[in-house]
């Protein structure tokens, strides 16, 4: 019997060795899209894909992935595992997770397979092509594992059509149509290195793991499962980059201006999930700021960082911002929900005393100066039998499509407006991140799709609170205040024998 | 190399590393990483176990297959590792080696 | 600077131009200092609106909601347009004053 090949031989087998050169078609007519963006290659041969996945081991694994997870969700399910998480406020960053992130995983797989056809490296075709099988995958396995909750629990139930038309969910929608309809290199730029690496770890690391603390079992073990996959995506995101630089010296500022704009805006995308974060886990791992702190100050800034510099590659725009929001972020965003929650599909809430508490002692230098007071007012308000609501709708960020919420850099009690005039119309921006990426292309940033300005059109189910929430696909109880609302009573109900048992 | 100046930014020590699914599994691969690198620190936070070193990371298939008591194929790491932080300088039959290019 | 494009050609009419809102505009209007309001509220109005109307009928109805704005007159109130200074009366138009599609208008409590 022969000897079987390594790891190392597999791979080039399997890769480079299935490859052919057209010979009934022109090399540019078979792959037309990989040089418009003036990224030169000269020798695709020099990629390496250290995972070397190979289509055998590939089916062997991820197989083997989920019949792990699906064991986990039966038993889930047979067990009324839902009764068993910390509280039922805490499901509601499940929701957005549902409606905001797993459509873009969707959507990550409809392009990782458009890679895998149009570049010309073998090696790049197929770690491409794994992805994108692999993100097929977690919108699967995401939907399977949020669906137990959504029989009993408002908010899970159109995330499709909600993501397609619910104004905050306009922000990762938009973000991830900006990457898709970019050239290819530019894409992997922006989701393979800025998302995947830089980024993903912020979203997926520290928030399945307050998952776990939270009792979520299917989120757990959907998100641990996707996640090793996803470190092979940090891989391909990684190589990606060094692979561009090593090229060819004239694709460095190429991909520097790449990194500044899809830095500024997946670090926008993640406002969302710091205010989920910290606002939304019942029983809290850590703060957005440790988290950010740790996942990409210190292992991105002072970790990949002095790799990259060799390469003549500078931390990305926005940085030293970045780091001032950390104080703020998760408050400014989480109270713009609050404020807008009667047309949110998922409920916001007052944060318990000891929660805000906690704010104190995670953000010693703002919460009480700046955000236990509005808390304060809206609690006044609730004591006399109202709630709090923002009754209009926001000014947006013409390209994050963020309600124009964050304020100066260096003063929390000011918003900061930035705006520019193209073509005799007038831009409005959140910051200087935002405003640079528009006037890098503002053709492709005039089109924006507002949500805001779509409902004074009208291309939003009609004039009324009521005919926009419908035309979202938001129920009555998807939306509002928590307390008193269907899931809290509920879950009340569920528990108020517990005494007894 | 120096670390990068950015304002408001305290530069901190640089390490690379894995996280990993708290599971039995996990927990004897850590233990033949430990035994390996023995200047890996091991952490956790619920569900995750976060090991780091200052300049490499080895994960030989030789000391995990003495942990796990059984054969061990260096891929079957996918099936366990959440995230990482570094660079996969090599991964073979052998041996899974993650490290920065410049140190 | 222009769009890298696969085709010459990369030019789309922007989508919330001043005509597609034909007698009326967007305006913006953000109340400084009173961050319980997350960010500017934006409005579709008539260009003919009365000011009297636009606050009433508007700026009212949607910043009442803090109780700390019945504390708010004429008199300590400074408003802005473009962050340039703005004394509205109420019968003029909001076109009158100089408002025009996408203007950002601010109102702060002062003294």
């Amino acid at each position: 019997m022969a000897k079987k090949l390594g790891l190392r031989e597999t791979y080039a087998a399997m890769t480079r060795g299935v490859n052919w050169t057209p010979s009934y078609v022109k090399e540019e007519e078979a792959f037309p899209y990989h040089q418009f963006e003036g990224i030169k290659i000269h020798d695709w041969d020099k990629w390496e894909d250290p995972f070397r996945m190979t289509v055998d081991n590939y089916w062997k694994y991820q197989a083997e992935k989920d019949r792990r997870l699906y064991a986990v969700l039966d038993s889930f399910s047979q067990n009324q595992g839902h009764l068993n998480i910390s509280d039922a406020r805490y499901l509601n960053a499940i929701k957005i997770f549902l409606q905001g992130v797993t459509p873009l995983e969707y959507m990550a797989h409809r392009h990782f397979m458009f890679i895998s056809r149009y570049i010309p490296g073998p090696g790049t075709r197929m770690a491409a092509l794994c992805q994108s099988i692999d993100e097929l995958r977690h919108t699967q396995i995401e939907i399977h594992s949020m669906s137990p909750y959504n029989k009993y629990y408002s908010g899970f139930h159109s995330m499709r059509q909600m993501h397609d038309r619910v104004w905050y969910l306009s922000v990762p929608k938009s973000y991830f149509d900006d990457a898709v309809t970019a050239g290819p290199f530019e894409f992997l730029t922006a989701i393979s290195f800025s998302f995947e690496y830089l980024l993903t770890n912020l979203l997926f690391v520290p928030f399945m793991s307050g998952a776990a603390y939270n009792g979520d079992l299917p989120t757990t073990t959907f998100g641990f499962s996707a996640q090793s996959d996803e470190s092979r995506h940090m891989t391909l995101g990684l190589q990606v980059i060094k692979f561009l630089l090593e090229q060819d010296e004239a694709n460095v500022p190429i991909v520097q201006r790449w990194l500044d704009k899809w830095f500024w805006r997946g670090y926008r995308l993640n406002a969302l999930v710091a205010a989920m974060m910290d606002y939304m886990l019942p029983k809290k791992v850590m703060s957005w700021k440790e988290a950010f702190e740790l996942y990409f100050e210190q292992q991105m800034l002072d970790g990949l960082f002095p790799d990259l510099a060799r390469y003549g590659i500078k931390p990305p725009m926005g940085v030293e911002q970045a780091i001032k929001e950390k104080e703020k972020i998760s408050h400014e965003v989480y109270w713009t929900l609050y404020s807008f929650g009667f047309a949110a599909a998922f409920n916001t809430w007052i944060p318990t005393a000891s929660e805000q508490d906690w704010m104190t002692q995670k953000y010693p230098e703002t919460f009480d100066k700046y955000y236990r007071p509005h808390f304060e007012k809206a609690q006044k308000i609730a004591d006399q039998g109202g709630r709090f609501f923002m009754l209009g709708l926001p000014q947006l960020c013409q390209v994050c499509q963020i309600p124009m919420l964050f304020t100066e850099p260096d003063d929390p009690g000011k918003i900061c407006f930035r705006s520019t005039t193209y073509q005799g119309e007038k831009y409005h921006f959140c910051s200087d991140g935002c405003k640079q990426i528009f006037e890098w292309e503002p053709q492709k940033y005039v089109q924006s799709w507002l949500p805001v300005h779509e409902i004074y059109k009208g291309n939003c189910g009609g004039p009324t609170v009521p005919e926009v929430l419908a035309w979202y696909g938001i129920q009555p109880g998807d939306n509002g205040e928590y307390q008193g609302s269907v899931d809290q009573q509920n879950w009340a109900n569920w528990h108020k024998d517990l005494a007894t048992v | 190399m120096s670390a990068t100046t950015i304002a408001g930014h305290t530069a901190k020590e640089r390490f690379i590393g894995v996280d990993l699914q708290d599971n039995e599994e996990a927990r004897r691969i850590v233990r033949a990483i430990v035994r390996d690198n023995p200047e890996a620190k091991v952490s956790q936070i619920p569900g995750l176990i976060k090991v780091t070193c200052h300049h490499q990371l080895d994960i030989k298939r030789a000391t995990v297959e003495q942990e796990l008591h059984h054969e061990w194929d260096t891929q079957e790491f996918n099936l366990i590792i959440i995230s990482y932080v570094g660079d996969i300088q090599e991964w073979d039959d052998d041996h899974i080696l993650v490290k920065w290019n410049t140190d | 600077m222009a769009v890298v494009s696969l085709k010459p050609g990369y030019e789309f009419p922007a989508r919330d131009r001043a005509e597609v809102f034909g007698d009326d505009m967007l305006v913006y209007v953000h109340w400084a200092g009173n961050l319980f309001f997350c960010a500017a509220a934006a409005y579709r109005a008539p260009k003919a609106m009365k000011w009297g109307d636009f606050k009433a009928n508007m700026v009212d109805t949607l910043f009442s909601g803090d109780p700390d704005y019945a504390k708010l007159t004429p008199e300590n109130t400074r408003w802005t347009l473009n962050d340039q200074p703005l004394n509205p009366s109420a019968d003029v138009s909001l076109t009158e004053l100089g408002i025009t599609h996408k203007d950002l208008l601010k109102f702060e409590k002062v003294g």
